[in-house]
């Protein structure tokens, strides 16, 4: 029995000049598990938007081609038809609604009409199955980002959708979680039908059935399992640690301890940073690993522990060490502030045509995909001349074709002296990138 | 114990009686009355009154509150009636630009004091239940009380981003584009989430209808007495 039909799916976005043109056609049946890949920007959001009615039930644009749901098209079905298509997006903090965990939970019930008492043994059953009770009576704002999306998950399956869509669920969670969250769907998923963009494939081997592919044409293209790059490997040690170094030190903690005033975040952390030198940094969120870029940024004030060019750097200014330290925030946008790429840059055209953004160059940065907003932020920073910069969760967001432009940038960079510290979840690119790798581990720097 | 029996709408019912008192009032007296009953109820229906906060904001009045008071002792309209009597009139003057800048300082401070105190979460399913807001507009704001956490880090990191690009300490007003694009994506992340759960207006709420207890409608009587006293014996 088929669930969805497509057929040359094309759609422009309002007050946008931005165009999504999918051709081609495809069936998918009643319990199928899909994986549905392609370029960064190619369109895959949007379709799975479409496939879930909010094109065109709540994003208004000219939408052409046909989906249809169960042999009706998806423009006809109301608001409670388009609830057996359960759609889950990747930011797990815009998702939520109410204040505590039980009322976010309970939420789609009651606007199904549920009674009291049908709702409570509802979330109590699946909150047992999950292991997640202890939740229940918690504030959403006290939960972490894995907590986070396994509630906006289970409040999705808790309106028993026939059909699940899924936007990348994993795609800011650290391993533990997005192992986690990856284990509710593969035990829900027994007889659902499942369509999933994800760029970390190597959680969903056992889950997918049947793979889609758009291709840089639009083309929307059928993928055999055995078709799929599922480990998605990286070149190890891509980047090679310079010969030509001088092994002079650029940065030095020494018995760095950091504390909240109710906790100790971490203590006794000594690291030596060498130009040209990558260095990972790894651990689960909370450890501290954010607030350890502050603090060698020089945002976070520190007493005599960190050391560039072997001078306290407490005794500098911060401006004189903003000169030769840059910092990448996880989310690219954060240092957009102007209405062009070019100005982003100071029209240093050659900065752009360096990181493959020339023919952007009169777009606005917001417009841009995921991969060129990095490579663009990436540009900002090096437009400042940095000897080091700090990168917070480089890999987020970027699919395998962008990672591995990343790595050539960061590699070609370190070649010329430039060194990194870099926080990740993603240990494929930590791999690709790293000569030394440390852990955060219960509040020390361990070596891995 | 009493804290827990009384109604939510108690924290907009007691600002709204405080603050017809002190446009009906016209003497400091009466405002410093009314801003006595005002504080002992925010003690009955929270124990633990913010005082700090509420020492934050009067102290950022202040600037407000003395240009009220040298405006209206400066320029103001002198009084009528000691015009046509010829008597000096700066002693009259004096006391109506304290009246009025007390009068200020009481309406932002009632509202202020039980806006910080109200659980704003309660009220507005309390208000969603009753049908008197809608619910899309309701659960828009409780989702806009969730988003102010994500949105101040985001910030925060915006301005560590902008002072490290253009080494300055001070910011400008371009810091407010990322900001306002992240706003706009959390909204629009929020809005598909109501819609992907099927939020509509004839919904049921888990909680039960919490009503009006013995208390409620004693605490809010005696404040109508108190407050028609006070209006009376200021006339």
């Amino acid at each position: 029995m088929s669930v969805y039909q497509v057929q040359d799916f094309a759609f422009s976005y309002p007050f946008s000049t931005r165009q999504i043109n999918l051709s081609g056609n495809f069936v998918i049946e009643a319990g199928e598990c899909i994986l549905l890949q392609g370029a960064s920007g190619s369109g895959k959001s949007t379709l799975l938007a479409a496939l879930k009615g909010l094109i065109p039930h709540l994003i208004a644009g000219d939408l052409t081609g046909h989906i249809n749901f169960h042999n009706r098209a998806i423009t006809d079905l109301n608001e409670q038809d388009l609830l057996k298509i359960g759609y889950l997006q990747q930011n797990p903090d815009s998702q939520l609604i109410c204040p505590d965990v039980y009322s976010e939970l309970a939420f789609g019930l009651e606007n199904q009409g549920c009674s009291a008492e049908l709702i409570q043994t509802k979330i109590s059953l699946i909150a047992e199955r999950f292991a997640l009770t202890q939740l229940l009576t918690r504030k959403v704002s006290s939960l972490s980002g894995g907590e986070k999306q396994k509630i906006n998950l289970l409040a999705i399956l808790l309106l028993e959708p026939e059909v699940l869509l899924l936007d990348e669920p994993t795609a800011v969670l650290d391993p533990q979680s997005a192992r986690q969250i990856m284990q509710i769907i593969g035990e829900y998923i027994q007889d659902k039908t499942v369509i999933i963009i994800e760029h970390n494939l190597h959680y969903l081997q056992k889950l997918v059935t049947r793979g889609l592919y758009i291709d840089e044409d639009g083309k929307i293209i059928p993928q055999a399992l055995d078709e799929i790059n599922w480990l998605q490997q990286l070149p190890e040690q891509a980047c090679k640690y310079p010969a030509s170094a001088t092994q002079e030190l650029l940065l030095e903690l020494k018995q760095l301890n950091y504390a909240y005033p109710d906790k100790q975040l971490f203590s006794n952390v000594n690291l030596q940073v060498r130009r040209g030198e990558v260095i990972s940094l790894l651990g689960e969120n909370g450890a501290g690993k954010s607030t350890l870029l502050k603090l060698i940024a020089g945002l976070i004030p520190s007493q005599q522990m960190i050391y560039w060019h072997q001078q306290d750097i407490t005794t500098l200014k911060p401006i004189q060490l903003w000169e030769q330290i840059s910092l990448l925030w996880q989310n690219p946008e954060t240092h957009f502030l102007f209405n062009s790429v070019s100005e982003e840059v100071a029209q240093h055209s050659e900065v752009l045509a360096e990181f493959n953004l020339s023919h952007q160059a009169l777009q606005n940065p917001f417009t841009l995909s995921e991969g060129q907003k990095r490579r663009l932020s990436l540009a900002i920073a090096l437009n400042q001349h940095p000897q080091f910069i700090l990168l917070d969760e480089p890999s987020f967001g970027q699919d395998y074709a962008n990672k591995l432009r990343l790595i050539e940038s960061i590699s070609a960079l370190a070649l010329t002296g430039v060194s990194f510290i870099m926080v990740s979840h993603d240990l494929n690119f930590v791999n690709a990138l790293s000569q030394k790798v440390y852990e955060l581990r219960a509040g020390e720097l361990v070596s891995c | 114990m009493l804290k827990q029996k009384l109604h939510p709408f108690e924290f907009l019912l007691l600002p709204l009686l405080g603050l017809v008192s002190i446009f009906s009032l016209h003497t400091w007296q009466g405002y410093l009355l009314t801003l006595i009953l005002m504080a002992l109820n925010l003690v009955i229906l929270n124990h633990q009154v913010k005082l700090k906060k509420l020492a934050v904001f009067s102290l950022i009045l202040l600037p407000a509150l003395g240009a009220m008071f040298a405006s209206s002792y400066w320029f103001a309209p002198a009084d009528g009636l000691n015009l046509l009597s010829g008597q000096n009139n700066s002693h009259q003057q004096l006391i109506q630009s304290a009246n009025l800048t007390l009068r200020l300082y009481s309406l932002a401070l009632i509202s202020f004091g039980f806006m910080l105190h109200m659980p704003k979460e309660s009220v507005l399913l309390n208000l969603m239940q009753r049908k008197i807001l809608s619910v899309k507009i309701g659960f828009s704001l409780l989702a806009g009380f969730n988003a102010f956490e994500y949105l101040a880090d985001e910030f925060q990191r915006i301005q560590l981003a902008y002072r490290m690009r253009f080494k300055k300490n001070y910011l400008s007003p371009k810091i407010l584009l990322p900001l306002l694009v992240a706003a706009a994506r959390y909204a629009h992340n929020v809005s598909i989430s109501m819609y992907n759960r099927g939020l509509h207006q004839g919904r049921n709420f888990q909680q039960p209808k919490i009503n009006f207890s013995r208390y409620d409608s004693g605490l809010i009587i005696l404040n109508l007495g108190l407050i028609a006293s006070l209006i009376y014996l200021g006339s």
